[in-house]
């Protein structure tokens, strides 16, 4: 299988095209600030529902979205699994599994509201992320004049490798397959993978200093340009917008009231 | 070049290397692998530092000043054997006009320019594609077009024909050309195969361990039983093949 960069193909079009890349590099980290200011579990599950069903609206693909984030949720749980044994006062449940184990209520709390708003938040910003382009992504970077032109250079180069190196392994194992190689354990892969890995680093290394030289005959001189979109009054009234809902779903709406009401009304 | 020599790790060495190139001609450098073919070649475009000698390019001497290194490499388009090494950009459109955006070009000036190398290279249609889905012969010709963006005088082609099938050395062979006789460019391009020496070249020159072993017509060099030994031949190729 091919290793893609999650960005959206060059051609394709969607609600998020029409606002200049910088913005949507923007409008994620304004987007989070709920997932930062907000404890209640319901209202963080409530925001990351409303994205995704936002996403699924304006054909974002979220299933694809939630398909690139699905590889984050071990690293989450691995942050919140252990807070129910140890925060909280009331006992919900009790495991005894030769010692005895408490989950506590407000632990579990926490826990699942800091899954979610670790996952609501890199929900987000992978929507934005997916729905640039990579030469979006690269303008956005150049706009945004605190990356270092050095540091966009280097990314360019390492995520143009990126597809290469994942190919070029996979011919490997390949070939070692070819050759009758069986791999007996999840161990055994792993460790080929590392060595056919370090080889095409350093092999890699070699063709990105090649690749260094063909920039410099075409006059690279540390900075990569692309064609660039100029911001327009509409991307920064964008930016605004955003941020006036997000402040007035903070401080204006009652969220927790209406979600309280809208359950009030269906279970009546 | 005249009288070039240049050391790499006391392995290898190119030693009194002359050889003038005319202008709006065809010129192959052909060898053994390790001869010392592509090493020439980055000589040339001031990637490598020889340790004596003269390069001269358009009445200019090279040296290694940064500015005068630029103005000459706006004249020369490096074609590197494999695509890969070149082409960096998310789409073959930007890495087109790549070159063309270092020259300091208005954007519709840029613009002009990379439709029409898209055009030269017949890859209009796949103008907004990730050069990573291309197939080799397009993503050459992507490569290609990003040199021909900067209008060069001198295109110095790697192996422009390995790894190729038959169809696209037709395209490639069109193009360049197509090149010569419209731009009047200059090529320079390493080889193994001495069919494009035979009925393509000017002129080739022969290196064989970093020393000129030829250098003159081809009709004449394929003739010469020195060459002949180093570089093989059709006839001896041909003992080996035998249908019946």
């Amino acid at each position: 299988m091919d290793i893609e960069l999650p960005f959206k193909h060059e051609t394709e079009k969607n609600f998020l095209s029409k606002i200049h890349p910088l913005i949507r590099v923007f409008l994620p980290f304004i987007l989070v600030i709920p997932f930062i200011l907000l404890y209640d579990v319901y209202l963080v599950i409530a925001i990351t529902l409303l994205s995704f069903f936002l996403n699924l609206a304006f054909n974002l693909h979220p299933f694809k979205i939630l398909s690139k984030i699905k590889a984050l949720i071990p690293f989450i749980l691995l942050i919140t699994i252990f807070i129910p044994f140890y925060v909280g006062n009331t006992v919900l449940f009790q495991l005894n599994i030769g010692i005895t184990l408490n989950i506590y209520q407000e632990g579990l709390t926490l826990a699942l509201t800091l899954f979610f708003r670790i996952f609501g938040a890199a929900f987000i910003f992978m929507t934005f992320l997916t729905s640039l382009t990579y030469s979006e992504f690269i303008e956005a970077l150049t706009k945004l004049r605190v990356v270092p032109p050095f540091f966009i250079g280097s990314i360019v180069i390492m995520l143009h490798y990126i597809p290469i190196l994942a190919m070029s392994n996979k011919k490997v194992l390949d070939a070692q397959d070819l050759r009758g190689k069986n791999f007996t354990s999840y161990w055994q892969r792993i460790k080929a993978h590392a060595f056919i890995m370090g080889k095409n680093v350093v092999h890699n290394m070699e063709r990105s200093e090649k690749l260094y030289e063909s920039l410099k005959l075409r006059g690279f001189s540390g900075r990569i340009t692309f064609s660039s979109k100029k911001l327009k009054l509409v991307d920064i009234l964008m930016v605004l917008l955003f941020l006036s809902i997000i402040f007035a779903l903070i401080y204006f709406i009652h969220i927790k009231q209406i979600q309280i009401e809208v359950f009030q009304l269906f279970i009546l | 070049m005249e009288n070039l020599s240049f050391e790499y790790n006391s392995d290898f060495s190119i030693e009194n290397l002359s050889f003038k190139i005319e202008e709006s001609s065809i010129y192959a450098l052909t060898g053994n692998n390790g001869s010392g073919k592509t090493t020439v070649l980055r000589l040339l475009v001031g990637l490598l530092k020889p340790k004596e000698g003269k390069i001269k390019i358009f009445d200019e001497f090279l040296t290694r000043n940064r500015n005068q290194l630029w103005k000459l490499r706006q004249q020369i388009g490096f074609l590197f054997q494999n695509p890969d090494d070149q082409l960096f950009a998310p789409t073959i459109r930007e890495d087109i006009g790549f070159g063309a955006r270092n020259l300091g070009l208005e954007e519709s000036e840029i613009n002009d320019r990379v439709e029409w190398a898209l055009d030269a290279v017949n890859l209009t249609q796949y103008g907004n594609s990730s050069p990573y889905y291309l197939s080799w012969g397009q993503k050459k010709r992507a490569a290609l077009a990003g040199l021909l963006v900067m209008r060069p005088k001198l295109l110095i082609l790697d192996e422009p024909f390995a790894n190729l099938d038959f169809k696209s050395i037709y395209n490639h062979l069109q193009i360049f050309n197509t090149l010569k006789k419209e731009q009047k460019m200059t090529i320079l391009f390493t080889t193994h195969n001495l069919f494009f020496i035979e009925n393509w070249a000017d002129k080739m020159l022969v290196l064989n361990d970093g020393k000129v072993m030829f250098e003159g017509l081809p009709e004449e060099g394929l003739k010469n039983p020195k060459v002949k030994e180093v570089l093989g031949s059709y006839t001896e190729l041909l003992t080996l093949i035998d249908k019946k």
